[in-house]
């Protein structure tokens, strides 16, 4: 990805899609920022990554919607860290996006995609 | 391992965050970078390649900030204090709080300068006022151990002060063993004339006993004192010299001890020079020592006398000696000492007595002035901190505890004092200068007071103390302060009982002021009608001077009167003087002989009198007119029978309706003991405008004359410099003595203004404080209705919605203000006819119920009661009604 247009493609979809990422990332449990960027770059194998200086504006937008909260917590032995996790209203704003994003990807695939005869 | 958190912090600086949260987030970021590094590690990178990884993580130095920026808010500008857990720190908290206030007046001009004002114009005030009680009063005598030091008086039974006798002064002083030292000065200052250098002039001299100076603890600069053996009758001729005559006629000549200078034409030796020194009895130019006929001294009691006490030595413990001395002498001397005694008393307090009261008049009018300033900002502060009290409330349910928001408005309050102190420190310049300037002789050692060290600490500790108290008045407010009410927008929380408290201060302090005007413009109203007064005689073109014969060389009535017989035509003959003539004592310079004479009718009735030796042609020369009979004349001389002109006072006192010509009139204690009538002139105010005239009698020269005559020359053009009249008129009088000194000259209007400076200096005070006073009101109605009008801008709004006229919200708020100013005028007229009357004594030609005053000073308050409201109404009926009632 070396051409300037895809790179710009590129940061486009991640930034439409992060929010998503995260979300459903803190939904089953509460977790870090540094838990939530190495989750999206191993998960998505190294396809997706998410510097400090992105993540962590981003995280602080979404608590302050209100869709993610954060709150320091400490366990012994450790330093306390930052846990954020899903706010009811998260978890609203989560369904409707996460079905929004299967039915674009859909309409995409359905266009750029294989055809299946 | 790099330091993430500076990296971090780097990068945030920009966005100015709150602390609190920059805090937050360079916690969380540099733990996510320290994690990544730390991996990076694990995966077999080495140290430096981890870092550089973890560094990337924040990319470019602005996409941090950039997209922290679109989320985050920064700070808000003033670092109000939060509900941080931050420590505290005092010092850190003053600067803050400085800072925070010095904006706070920057952002308020129209508050900082009328609490600026107020402050100078008070603490200026007290600082002046301070130094002068402190100067008068307060600082101790500049002599050593001032307060081992008495005076002594001379006491009938009845109570009475009298000097001591020279001849009393020996025996006391041989015979009281508790004294250290006791001596004595001449009350009076006998006029003497310096000869033999350049021009003859005339010089005060005071009589002092031996070691006078050393019991005072002054020291002779050089040479020495009088001696106990130079104590004698026709002694050996000695002078001391003051400071001021050995610097302006000796030009400090340091060889001048054992040298002659020749007073009254007498030699006398000079034996030292003395200091600048404080004199009790008033400055003089030469003293002499005491050289006195003991013998026929004892009844001619007019010395002051004054003593050190011994060590450990009481007050009670002299005066038990001295009376015990006093009836020593009462049984030796019975025709002259029966009853006689005297009275002890600390020397400080007699020094002070006569302005005591005065001063204290002058602190209680300070303090009221004070109470007023502190009232006045009171109120001003009170507004100013309801227009915050939002953000009050807002900081303390943010977590800012109740003591950290008083502090910081201790701080402002006494930031806002103390600046007021500073301009106050220069006022008090100022108004010392004017008092000195206008202050009148009487007031002992005025000119020599300054604002001082001790005055400066004074005025410093007045700005913290008012400081305080101002914070107070917030901070009461502040501690009651309930959080729902006051955050609930629009709602008026400061108590009705504080505007009810504003309202009360300000009718309060409307009356005073009128109190205080209508005793102004009284005391203005006399001053005119003072200098309205005709004092009898023309004054214009009046130049007089003092001319002392000595008694060495004019020993003779015919010697005395010779000198005046042929200096008057000599000086009549001069261009440019159109008359010339002497009088024993002018009108209005002060000098009158203490004690009236005799004077008895033929059918025996005793009327006391004035009397004043004059030259033939003094009262012609004066403009006095003659109402019937004829001048005294050249020709009315020793030999001829007495004639005496007499005042229409006189006439009418004593003669009525009967014609007073050819009259015949004894005088049981003058020489010539009777004298006849020959003419009756008009009246003349003597001892000064405001006195009446008193009974007077006109002697010439020639059939009664004395030592001492003030000359009166009328020129024939207003004198605009007084030199080129002078100088031909002393060459005259040198032409027939050449070492006769004369005193200043001064033109008569000078004296007259000069004799005014009392009534002056008196309205002067008046003056100011009532200024101060109505300045201070205005300023008090101003900020109590700007306050209103800022707390009812609502109600106003909603008028104005459904209706009003911008001139109806107009009438709405001068009606406030003319409400609570005629409150007050007519509780200052009700204090006016109480108060005025005490003033009575003090006002010419006006009765206490002067009807332009009391018409005149009530409509010009009303007038700036209105001008005082005007700012604020029409600040109301410029609310925009929308604006107003939106912002609810």
């Amino acid at each position: 990805m070396t051409n300037i247009n895809t790179r710009i493609f590129d940061r486009e979809l991640k930034k439409g899609s992060a929010e998503l990422l995260i979300l459903s990332l803190v939904e089953v449990r509460p977790r870090h920022g540094y838990d939530i960027s190495k989750l999206i770059e191993t998960r998505s194998g190294g396809a997706l990554s998410f510097h400090v200086a992105s993540l962590y504006p981003l995280l602080y937008r979404l608590e302050k919607r209100g869709w993610i909260k954060g709150q320091w917590v400490e366990k012994a032995g450790q330093r306390r860290r930052r846990y954020y996790k899903l706010t009811p209203e998260g978890r609203k704003v989560l369904a409707a996006q996460r079905s929004a994003w299967e039915s674009f990807v859909a309409a995409i695939s359905r266009i750029t995609g294989t055809e299946h005869a | 391992m790099p330091e993430w958190k500076q990296e971090i912090s780097e990068r945030l600086a920009a966005l100015k965050l709150e602390p609190a949260r920059e805090a937050e987030i360079v916690e969380e970021l540099s733990q996510h970078l320290e994690d990544r590094y730390a991996q990076s590690l694990a995966g077999a990178a080495t140290p430096e390649e981890a870092a550089r990884a973890a560094l990337a993580e924040l990319c470019e130095s602005e996409l941090l900030a950039r997209e922290l920026r679109r989320v985050e808010r920064p700070a808000t500008q003033e670092p109000i204090v939060f509900g941080t857990n931050r420590r505290k720190n005092m010092i850190a908290d003053f600067w803050q709080d400085s800072h925070y206030s010095l904006r706070l007046l920057r952002k308020s001009p129209g508050f900082t300068t009328a609490a600026l004002v107020i402050l100078a114009v008070g603490i200026g005030s007290i600082g002046a006022i301070f130094s002068v009680v402190n100067g008068v009063v307060l600082k101790p005598l500049p002599y050593s151990e001032p307060n081992r030091l008495a005076r002594i008086y001379g006491a009938w039974p009845q109570g009475s002060r009298e000097g001591i006798s020279p001849t009393d002064f020996f025996d006391y002083r041989s015979q009281v063993q508790s004294l250290e030292a006791v001596a004595v000065e001449s009350s009076f200052a006998p006029v003497m004339s310096l000869s033999g250098r350049e021009q003859p002039v005339q010089l005060s001299a005071r009589i002092v006993s031996a070691g006078f100076f050393r019991m005072l603890g002054i020291t002779p600069l050089i040479g020495r004192e009088f001696m106990t053996d130079e104590e004698v009758w026709q002694g050996p001729k000695l002078a001391m010299l003051s400071h001021g005559l050995w610097t302006n006629r000796f030009s400090g000549d340091s060889s001048i001890v054992g040298k002659q200078i020749a007073l009254n034409d007498l030699s006398y030796t000079v034996v030292g020079v003395l200091p600048p020194f404080f004199d009790l009895a008033g400055p003089a130019d030469v003293y002499l020592p005491q050289q006195q006929k003991l013998e026929v001294m004892r009844k001619i009691r007019s010395q002051i006398m004054i003593g050190r006490l011994k060590p450990g030595v009481e007050i009670p413990q002299v005066q038990n000696e001295l009376n015990i001395v006093s009836g020593r002498l009462a049984e030796t001397y019975p025709d002259v000492n029966k009853n006689w005694r005297t009275v002890v008393l600390p020397l400080h307090e007699e020094v002070v007595r006569n302005v005591r009261l005065a001063v204290f008049m002058l602190l209680i009018a300070v303090v009221l002035v004070v109470l007023i300033v502190v009232a006045n900002l009171a109120n001003l502060i009170l507004a100013k901190v309801a227009g915050q009290q939002n953000e009050i409330a807002v900081r303390v349910a943010l977590g800012a505890s109740r003591f950290r928001v008083a502090q910081q408005l201790f701080t402002f309050t006494t930031m806002v004092a103390l600046l007021g102190g500073l301009l106050g420190g220069g006022l008090a310049h100022f108004i010392l200068y004017l008092v000195k300037r206008l202050g009148p002789a009487s007031i002992p050692r005025l000119s020599m007071i300054t604002i001082d060290f001790t005055a400066l600490i004074f005025i410093f500790l007045v700005a913290i103390v008012i400081g305080a108290f101002l914070a107070m008045v917030p901070m009461t407010w502040i501690k009651q302060m309930s959080l729902s009410d006051s955050l609930k927008q629009g709602t008026l929380v400061l108590g009705s009982r504080l505007s009810k408290m504003q309202t009360g201060l300000i009718v309060v302090e409307i009356a005073l002021t009128m109190v205080l005007a209508v005793g102004t413009g009284l005391l203005i109203r006399s001053l005119l009608e003072l200098q309205k007064v005709d004092p009898g005689f023309k004054t214009r073109r009046l130049l007089t001077t003092r001319i002392a014969l000595p008694f060495n060389k004019y020993s003779s009535n015919e010697k005395l009167a010779a000198f005046w017989r042929e200096l008057i035509p000599k000086l009549e003959s001069l261009p440019g003087v159109e008359s010339a003539a002497a009088s024993s004592e002018p009108p209005l310079s002060g000098l009158n002989n203490p004690t009236t004479f005799k004077a008895v009718t033929p059918d025996q009735r005793e009327y006391g009198a004035y009397m004043r030796s004059v030259t033939p042609n003094y009262l012609p020369a004066m403009g006095v007119p003659l109402l019937a009979g004829r001048q005294l004349s050249p020709t009315d001389k020793e030999g001829t029978p007495v004639v005496i002109l007499i005042n229409d006072v006189f006439r009418r006192d004593v003669f009525g309706a009967e014609d007073p010509i050819g009259k015949e009139l004894q005088f049981p204690v003058n020489p010539f003991k009777k004298a006849v009538v020959v003419g009756v002139v008009g009246n003349i105010h003597h001892t000064s405008l405001a006195a009446e005239p008193v009974r007077e009698v006109y002697l010439p020269v020639e059939q009664g004359a004395v030592l001492t005559y003030s000359l009166v020359v009328r020129t024939r053009q207003y004198p605009t410099s007084l030199a080129p009249l002078v100088k031909p008129i002393q060459q005259v009088v040198w032409s027939m003595d050449s070492n006769l000194g004369m005193a200043s000259f001064v033109t008569m209007d000078d004296i007259i203004q000069r004799g005014l400076t009392p009534e002056r200096f008196r309205t002067f005070v008046f003056v100011l404080f009532s200024f101060v006073d109505t300045i201070l009101s205005a300023i008090g109605l101003y900020g109590v209705l700007s306050y209103a009008v800022s707390q009812r801008s609502r109600e106003i709004g909603v008028r104005m919605a459904l209706g009003a006229k911008q001139q109806d919200i107009l009438k709405l708020i001068l009606k406030r203000g003319i409400k609570l100013s005629a409150i007050g005028l007519l509780i200052g007229a009700a204090m006016t006819v109480v108060l005025t009357r005490a003033l009575k004594s003090l006002l010419f030609g006006i009765g206490a119920f002067d009807p332009l005053t009391l018409i005149t000073v009530p409509a010009l308050m009303v007038m700036i009661s209105l001008a005082a409201s005007c700012v604020p109404a029409w600040r109301a009926s410029r609310i925009n009604p929308i604006q107003a009632l939106r912002s609810e």
